[in-house]
C-alpha cells in the first residue's frame, strides 16, 4: 500500500510537472479496472471506447485535485462511475431495475447441481470454461449496478471500503446490494440449469 | 434450532464477510450439511465470476488518450526555442544598456522617483511575460483537447 502511494506520488508529481509522456504508466495501471466498469456499466461499443477516453482526459485535467487520500486506482475508478453513471441518466437508462425475480423454494434442491456436482477445483478445465461463460453471459443481464459491484468485489478483489467510494454507496447499502445481485444471479444460472436438465 | 436453517444474507455474510457473523450462525452452518453446502454454492459462484475474461479493448487506449493531451515533441521545441529567444533578447538589451549608458544610469539612480518607476516597470514586464508564456501554453493544451 505504502510502496503503491509512493509510486502514485512520484506519478502524478511527474505529470504535473509537464511530463505528460508519464500519464502512459497511469493509463496502463488502471485501464483494468476502468475499462471493467464501462463495459459492465454501458453496453454500446462506441460509447465504452467514447467513454474511456473521456475518463482519462478528466483524470488528467483533474490531477492537481488529486489528494493522496485514496488509491490513484480508486480515485480514477470514481471518475469512471461517475461518467458512466451521466452517461446512463442522460440516455435514461436505469441503473438498479429493483423489481427482481423472486426466489422459488423449489430452486433450492437443485441449486447444488450446478455448482457442486463435481469439485470445482479438480474439475475439467473444460467444464469450468464453459460455466465460466454461461456465467459471464448470465452476469450481462444483470442491472449495471449489479453487475459493477459484483465484477469490483470477486474479479477486481476489491475491498468494500473502495467500492463505497467508487460508487459513493454506504458500506452497508453497498453489502446490501451484492447479497441482492449473487442471489439473483445465482436464481437464474438455476432456471437455467433446470431448463437445460429438461 | 438445527431444523431452522439461516438466512441466504446469513449464508452469504458467512461466505464473503465472516467478521459480520454472529457466533451462532457460525455453529449452525458448521453443524449443518444443508447450509455448508449453501456456503459451497456461493463460493464456487464467486471462483467462476473470478474467472471472467478480462477485458482486453481492440484498441491502444493510451495511445489515443495521449495523442489528445500532448502537443508532439516537435511543437514543444519550436516553443522552447521561442521562449529562449525572447529571453535571451531580453537579458541582452538590459546588458546593452547598461554597458552603453553607465553615466545614464547612474545619474537616474540619484533620481528617487525614475528609479523606483523603472524598478517597478521592469518587475510588470517579466511578470507579463511569465505570465503570457504559461497563459500561451494551457491555452494550447486545452485547444488541443477540444479540437481533439
Ligand atoms: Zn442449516
Amino acid at each position: 500500500m505504502e510502496e503503491n502511494e509512493k509510486t502514485d506520488k512520484e506519478l502524478v508529481k511527474k505529470i504535473l510537472e509537464g511530463n505528460t509522456q508519464i500519464f502512459e504508466i497511469v493509463i496502463t495501471k488502471t485501464q483494468g479496472l476502468v475499462l471493467s466498469i464501462i463495459y459492465k456499466m454501458i453496453k454500446d461499443e462506441e460509447d465504452q471506447k467514447d467513454l474511456a477516453q473521456e475518463v482519462y482526459l478528466k483524470a488528467f485535467n483533474k490531477l492537481g485535485s488529486f489528494n493522496f487520500k485514496a488509491k490513484l486506482s480508486t480515485w480514477i475508478a470514481t471518475i469512471t462511475y461517475n461518467t458512466c453513471l451521466n452517461h446512463l441518466s442522460k440516455k435514461k437508462l436505469p441503473m438498479l431495475n429493483l423489481s427482481d425475480n423472486k426466489e422459488k423454494s423449489s430452486r433450492e434442491l437443485i441449486e447444488n447441481q450446478f455448482f457442486l456436482n463435481t469439485e470445482i477445483q479438480t474439475e475439467d478445465p473444460l467444464i469450468k470454461q464453459e460455466r465460466i461463460k454461461i456465467v459471464t453471459a448470465e452476469i450481462e443481464k444483470l442491472p449495471p449496478l449489479f453487475k459493477t459491484i459484483i465484477t469490483l468485489f470477486h474479479q477486481q478483489e476489491l475491498s468494500y471500503k473502495e467500492i463505497a467510494m467508487i460508487t459513493g454507496l454506504p458500506e452497508g447499502t453497498l453489502k446490501s446490494y451484492l447479497y441482492r445481485a449473487r442471489k439473483q444471479l445465482k436464481n437464474n444460472l438455476l432456471t437455467i440449469y433446470k431448463k437445460e436438465d429438461l | 434450532m438445527k431444523n431452522i436453517h439461516v438466512s441466504d444474507v446469513d449464508i452469504q455474510r458467512f461466505a464473503f464477510d465472516q467478521n459480520g457473523c454472529e457466533p451462532k450462525m457460525v455453529e449452525h452452518i458448521r453443524t449443518c450439511e444443508k447450509c455448508q453446502q449453501r456456503v459451497d454454492t456461493y463460493l464456487s459462484l464467486a471462483d467462476i465470476i473470478k474467472g471472467q475474461p478480462k477485458v482486453t479493448p481492440d484498441y491502444d487506449l493510451a495511445n489515443l488518450v495521449l495523442g489528445k493531451l500532448a502537443p508532439s515533441k516537435k511543437t514543444w521545441t519550436i516553443y522552447n526555442y521561442l521562449i529562449g529567444f525572447i529571453v535571451f533578447l531580453v537579458v541582452g538589451v538590459a546588458i546593452l544598456t547598461i554597458g552603453l549608458y553607465q553615466n545614464t544610469i547612474s545619474y537616474l539612480l540619484d533620481n528617487a522617483f525614475i528609479n523606483q518607476a523603472y524598478c517597478f516597470a521592469s518587475a510588470i514586464i517579466f511578470i507579463t511575460i511569465i505570465l503570457g508564456i504559461d497563459l500561451f501554453k494551457s491555452f494550447n493544451r486545452k485547444l488541443k483537447i477540444v479540437n481533439a
